[in-house]
């Protein structure tokens, strides 16, 4: 076994773990700097997956657009009920949580044998071992990495992004009323909008190589999302960056296995939540929100 | 004033109807869009659940570990903790218990299993008390992240040096020892009493004790209850140690009564159902039973659904979710309702 070979197999993982990853937290990052904490994100993109699936059947742009606005509504609607008075956003994100993953189960069990289309993407070809293999970079993942650039620089330089890091802060409310904004608005849009990116991280687990619907599909994708999200403090770049290396983590697991034949791979694939809580553990406390 | 416990209880019967009524269309919706007959599912529904001795006694068995998982909600919610990875405490400690009493035979074998849970699960929760209170890390957060962690370490367990050759496509645990297999009564989870006597337990300790006095009054105001003397961050973690140790001894009592063997399909959702009968019971301890029930009879009904109808496997689930979301949109009406109750009493 060369490490050639290896090297390949975790690239190969990479590519496919890490835009759902990326995506939902290039998204996650409006909704937290907003100041909502979406843990229903978690429900919400298992049922994006199904949906990408379903809508796939008539073409892989029209499963990505049903994705994508089934995630916004999800998200929406998460966002609505915490504007209700007396509504803990935490409680409500478990009834998501909960909801949405059993939404996604029901649905999606009768889905297993669809055929699927894949999403466009760019062949790499790379030579390893002797021979060419061709590796598939999904475009969901540059237009999240575009996105996240975006977003980066708009919540600097723009006055929507003043706005969006001023519902996040606290007397937020206070300050927006004042010059005649919403803060109920102006988190339902950054929340809808994350939902939206996790529509496109569903999208790339039901379009992109393997493809279709599996049981247990996207699970971990969103409170992966969320608390990286959480560590990066709603950075997009830093969430980027974090997204692919816990996707890398993962990765290299599968490419043990795949090369070397270990074992491990459930441990690697939880590596990146045990070392988020590490993280969390020893990082200097934050007044305020946990 | 009776008036407003008046209004209170209206507006909870209320809320209570509103929600099953919602959660109601919710089904007959996504039952009609799935291709299932919506009204007749009902009737398999009722039937699957409380309709013969079979039915209730796969009622009682799948609402004899949601007893202590909606505890382990529950307990800590009147806190003011959201524990929510009562699934992970559930299988780390079913292994726990299956691995502990399988090489032990003779009378010390079910303490040894029940102690192996228990102590398996508190310590499991007991990383989010302490995570929680050091460090702020917020409790539904690390706790679901470790239910993934357990789900995870027990597959890799079972899968590797603790499997049980003679196990093909399900890998499980070696079966444990007989002397600690818990027999069943006419059919019933043997665990059944143990699970009720937690309940009443829990009932007498929050709302007829010093301690549950303090337990709540952290709940409602934690910087009252620091005012009062009372040391929250301690309580945080016992209440975290609390809700692991009843998670764990639901897997202990699973692997005890039922699978007498561990695996990662243990992992059924008895813990995130949990969620769902504290919600229901909305902090009254004596309530975890009947919610424990209802919750089990969907999980019963989801069974016969989807054996009568060609159902999916997740319909319980399903209803599970809906019921969860309607009670939470709904919920959102509490306070507001009473008081325009008691208003309209009041002119007249």
């Amino acid at each position: 076994m060369s490490f050639e070979l290896l090297a390949l197999a975790l690239l190969g993982g990479l590519l496919r773990i890490g835009p759902p990853l990326i995506c939902a937290a290039v998204g996650d990052c409006l909704t937290q700097r907003a100041g909502r904490f979406n843990l229903g994100l978690e429900g919400v993109v298992p049922c994006t997956a199904v949906l990408a699936a379903l809508g796939g059947q008539h073409g892989a742009g029209i499963g990505v657009l049903a994705a994508v606005a089934g995630g916004a509504a999800l998200a929406g609607l998460h966002a609505l009920c915490c504007s209700l008075p007396r509504s803990n956003e935490i409680a409500v994100g478990i009834a998501f949580l909960v909801g949405g993953t059993a939404l996604a189960r029901f649905v999606g069990d009768g889905q297993l044998a669809v055929a699927h289309p894949s999403l466009p993407q760019i062949d790499l070809v790379v030579e390893a071992a002797g021979r060419s293999h061709v590796l598939g970079l999904s475009w969901l993942l540059l237009a999240a990495l575009a996105a996240a650039v975006l977003i980066h620089w708009g919540l600097r330089a723009t006055g929507a992004g003043l706005l969006l890091r001023a519902a996040g802060q606290p007397g937020g409310a206070a300050a927006l009323a004042a010059s005649g904004r919403s803060q109920t608005l102006l988190q339902l849009a950054a929340t809808s909008a994350g939902g939206a990116f996790a529509g496109l991280a569903g999208a790339h687990l039901a379009l992109f190589h393997p493809g279709g619907w599996s049981d247990g599909l996207g699970a971990g994708v969103g409170i992966g999302a969320v608390t990286i999200v959480f560590i990066a403090r709603a950075r997009p770049l830093v969430a980027v960056l974090l997204a692919a290396g816990f996707a890398a983590i993962v990765a290299f697991g599968l490419a043990l296995q795949v090369a070397l034949g270990t074992g491990g791979y459930h441990l690697f694939s939880v590596l990146p939540f045990i070392l988020a809580l590490l993280v969390m553990g020893t990082a200097r406390r934050r007044p305020g929100r946990a | 004033m009776p008036g407003q416990r008046r209004a209170r209880r209206l507006e909870t019967a209320a809320i209570a109807a509103a929600a099953s009524l919602l959660a109601l269309l919710g089904w007959l919706l996504v039952a009609a869009v799935t291709g299932l007959p919506a009204f007749a599912s009902l009737g398999v529904l009722l039937r699957g659940s409380f309709g013969s001795g079979f039915a209730l006694r796969q009622t009682f068995e799948a609402a004899t570990p949601l007893l202590l998982t909606g505890l382990a909600v529950a307990l800590p919610a009147r806190a003011g903790l959201l524990v929510i990875g009562a699934e992970g405490a559930f299988v780390i400690s079913a292994l726990a218990a299956a691995v502990a009493a399988a090489w032990l035979d003779g009378w010390a074998a079910l303490p040894l299993l029940l102690g192996a849970g228990v102590l398996a699960g508190a310590a499991w929760l007991g990383i989010c008390g302490w995570l929680k209170s050091a460090r702020g890390v917020h409790e539904a957060v690390s706790s679901l992240l470790l239910a993934y962690v357990a789900v995870a370490l027990v597959s890799h367990l079972v899968e590797g040096v603790l499997r049980d050759p003679a196990s093909f496509d399900r890998p499980t645990t070696a079966p444990i020892s007989v002397d600690a297999q818990l027999g069943s009564w006419e059919g019933l989870h043997a665990g059944l009493p143990l699970g009720l006597l937690a309940c009443l337990l829990a009932y007498a300790a929050v709302s007829h004790s010093r301690w549950g006095f303090g337990l709540r009054l952290a709940g409602a105001n934690p910087a009252a209850a620091r005012f009062a003397g009372i040391d929250v961050g301690r309580l945080t973690i016992a209440m975290c140690v609390l809700s692991g140790a009843l998670a764990g001894l639901a897997g202990a009592l699973q692997v005890g009564a039922v699978a007498h063997s561990a695996g990662p399909a243990l992992a059924l959702g008895y813990g995130y159902a949990g969620i769902l009968v504290a919600m229901i019971a909305r902090g009254d301890m004596r309530a975890v039973i009947a919610a424990a029930v209802l919750v089990g009879a969907l999980e019963a009904g989801g069974g016969a659904l989807q054996r009568e109808l060609g159902a999916p496997a997740a319909s319980a689930k399903m209803m599970e979710g809906l019921l969860f979301i309607a009670i939470v949109v709904c919920g959102c009406a509490r306070g507001p309702l009473a008081r325009w109750l008691l208003a309209r009493e009041a002119r007249r």
